[in-house]
């Protein structure tokens, strides 16, 4: 009871504080599972917190051209009110997230729809686990994780940039680019979208069980041992491709429906 | 007219999740509600024993949330099915509990009699009515609480949706709550 | 860490709900503290007792009452369509029981296999464990290692089945689904890829259920294939798909 109370304490002060962002200490947390339908950027703090902030000045730019002397009135109006939403309490003053724990998991969930959220900027630390949903319209950015990091979107992109893995990565018509500084042996790479391309990079000297799948085009400058052709043509006309980069390693399992499918030694 | 459409269809395993059957209830196909019955009356009829100590009653109550389903159905607004329920068994149970306070002391001393009569005679029956008594000695929220946790197993986020409270807060609450019952029913053993 | 503090955490801590931390922070106060291994003996016989504490089983009366008021109710709501409706409800209410049914059992033959401790089972119990984890990454390599499994391992089908139909990470549900394909000759296998073709929303898995379904000839599958080329919602690719493996069950 005591150490929640601090934490409020905790809590509070820092939005008093600082009012823009919104600050909660991930101590004992090791996955932060975070959903919003909005443009999401996510990159690592230098704390051992979650932060969250609006997208970026552009667009409160425009939404300050519009109501300057409103916001005012709004935020008078709004003063020791909660907001309530559907699906939940804000718990994040104003932010309009719920956050609850559960063990050591951080849920961490838009109450916002995509029309009344543009775009959210994420903060946390390097190693820690991320999931990311971006629901139906959203978009994912992330970029100099080390941890795991789950994400999935339907009609946005996911966009990652010196990530490690393990990474599971599901898009629908939105396309995938990832960029890995170096490819984790812990456990397996899963990327698959629907319609969308798909372009990986990763560093030469990966160690690697490679299989890509697509009804689309596989471009590569890996040179792979291609497996020889044997038993019924394949109905569907899909197309598998099985390789080991450097002898072999973690399974690295990209598949496109109909996309095409780039994979980029670095 | 329309209605006659919707039961051609053929059942899909998503139309199997309550929620999905009890939309189907709200637009009218009420003989749906035996198969909620099925799922949950037991559960129901638990909730109410632990908390009235009396089968009779429990019983009757247990109805009375089926009664209160199809009354209110359109008032259900696909949110989890569960938590509607217990919303609906709360409200029952404390209706019937303002209903009964005058004679609610006589009714315990009754109830007891009841329970004991009826427990299944094995060695743990005392240990069991020591915690029935125990029980019984709690506010009615600390042992709603304990009943849907240990007994019902209904996880810390749902019991949170039932009451209106947060998940954090429920976690707290159980814990205080099963402090009291135990210290409570370490002075009955003693 | 005071005493108050590691007694709140007790309870989670019997129940194996604590982070790894937090669980060594109790683990460590205990060892030092009397008092506190003293109330963690007490809570745990006491929830003992509380877990004998079983459901009880209500009389028949209320099971008649109730068919007796349902009947009630379904006469006052339901007066005018009563010539048509009966047979197709009661139809509908059967294939729903049905489908209860598969699932009931399907739970149950995975629940009652009898426990022995070959090196085998040792493996099934990792590998189930490991598709609980939290992590999708971990789920999907635990799906990847059940694919070595023989087929007459139901616990393990069950278990695949299960993320096939609940797990919210769209590449575990593919890679399930990629896994149960190699069991196609048992008949579960079939009836849950059908299943879930009428119940997947991600278009991924649906185009890849599709192509199994077609794969392994299963001529029930036609049924729910047309019934999606006609839905309107259906996406155009997903069509074009539909159309391609149809042509090969037909």
């Amino acid at each position: 009871m005591k150490k929640i109370f601090i934490l409020v304490l905790f809590v509070s002060t820092i939005i008093s504080a600082q009012k823009k962002d919104f600050k909660y200490a991930l101590t004992g947390i090791k996955k932060v599972v975070l959903s919003s339908d909005t443009a999401i950027r996510v990159e690592v703090g230098t704390t051992q917190e979650l932060i969250l902030s609006d997208s970026n000045n552009n667009d409160k730019h425009n939404n300050d051209h519009f109501s300057e002397e409103k916001s005012s009135t709004k935020e008078d109006k709004r003063k020791g009110l909660t907001a309530v939403y559907p699906e939940g309490k804000d718990d994040t003053n104003g932010y309009g997230f719920s956050i609850s724990k559960e063990g050591d998991i951080l849920y961490v969930t838009d109450l916002k729809s995509h029309f009344q959220r543009h775009g959210l900027f994420v903060k946390l630390p390097k190693n820690i686990n991320i999931s990311v949903d971006a629901e139906n319209l959203g978009s994912i950015y992330m970029e100099g994780f080390t941890g795991e990091v789950e994400a999935s979107a339907n009609v946005g992109k996911i966009e990652m940039k010196n990530v490690t893995g393990p990474i599971t990565v599901d898009a629908n018509v939105g396309k995938v680019n990832i960029d890995f500084v170096k490819v984790s042996q812990k456990s397996p790479i899963t990327i698959s979208t629907s319609i969308s391309e798909i372009d990986v990079a990763i560093p030469a000297n990966t160690q690697a069980n490679l299989e890509l799948k697509t009804q689309g085009t596989v471009y590569t400058n890996f040179d792979f041992d291609m497996p020889k052709k044997k038993g019924l043509p394949n109905v569907s006309g899909r197309k598998s491709i099985v390789s080991k980069l450097n002898n072999g390693g973690v399974k690295i399992y990209i598949k496109s429906s109909m996309g095409n499918i780039y994979l980029r030694k670095k | 007219m329309v209605l006659t459409i919707e039961t051609n269809q053929k059942p899909t395993l998503k139309q199997l999740t309550d929620e999905e059957i009890m939309l189907a209830i709200a637009t009218g196909k009420i003989e749906l509600l035996s198969i909620l019955f099925d799922r949950y009356h037991v559960r129901m009829y638990n909730y109410f024993n632990k908390m009235v100590c009396n089968k009779m009653v429990s019983e009757d109550l247990t109805q009375d949330v089926f009664i209160k389903v199809i009354k209110y159905r359109t008032s259900y607004k696909n949110g989890n099915f569960a938590a509607w329920l217990y919303t609906i068994a709360r409200n029952i149970f404390s209706s019937h509990y303002q209903k009964t306070k005058k004679e609610r002391s006589n009714l315990i001393d009754d109830d007891k009699l009841d329970a004991n009569e009826t427990l299944v005679s094995e060695s743990n029956q005392e240990e069991l009515e020591h915690l029935q008594k125990a029980l019984l000695k709690l506010s009615n929220s600390d042992r709603e609480l304990i009943v849907m946790h240990r007994f019902q197993e209904i996880k810390y986020e749902q019991i949170a949706q039932i009451i209106g409270s947060t998940e954090n807060a429920v976690k707290v609450k159980v814990h205080r709550a099963l402090k009291k019952l135990k210290e409570i029913y370490f002075q009955n053993n003693n | 860490m005071e005493c108050r503090d590691i007694e709140n955490k007790l309870n989670d801590y019997l129940e194996d709900n604590l982070s790894e931390i937090e669980k060594s922070e109790v683990e460590h106060h205990l060892k030092t503290c009397a008092n506190c291994q003293q109330e963690l003996a007490e809570l745990k016989s006491f929830l003992a007792v509380l877990d004998n504490d079983t459901m009880e089983t209500p009389s028949a009366n209320l099971k008649l009452n109730f068919e007796q008021m349902l009947a009630q109710e379904i006469e006052r709501h339901n007066p005018k369509v009563v010539q048509l409706k009966p047979k197709t409800d009661w139809k509908s209410y059967l294939r729903v029981a049905a489908s209860i049914l598969i699932v009931i059992s399907a739970f149950l033959l995975g629940k009652y296999q009898p426990n022995k401790t070959s090196s085998i089972e040792k493996n099934t119990a990792q590998v189930l464990t490991l598709l609980e984890d939290n992590s999708a990454s971990k789920r999907i390599l635990a799906v990847n290692n059940a694919e070595e499994f023989t087929s007459k391992n139901t616990k393990i089908i069950e278990a695949l089945i299960n993320r096939l139909f609940f797990d919210k990470n769209t590449n575990v549900r593919l890679a399930a689904a990629e896994a149960l394909s190699k069991f196609s000759s048992e008949e579960l296998v079939r009836d849950a890829l059908i299943k879930s073709l009428e119940t997947d929303k991600s278009t991924i898995v649906q185009i890849e259920v599709i192509t199994i379904l077609s794969k392994i000839q299963e001529k029930r599958a036609i049924k729910p294939m047309e019934k999606m080329l006609e839905n309107e919602e259906t996406p155009q690719y997903v069509k074009q798909q539909l159309e391609l493996n149809l042509s090969t069950l037909l």
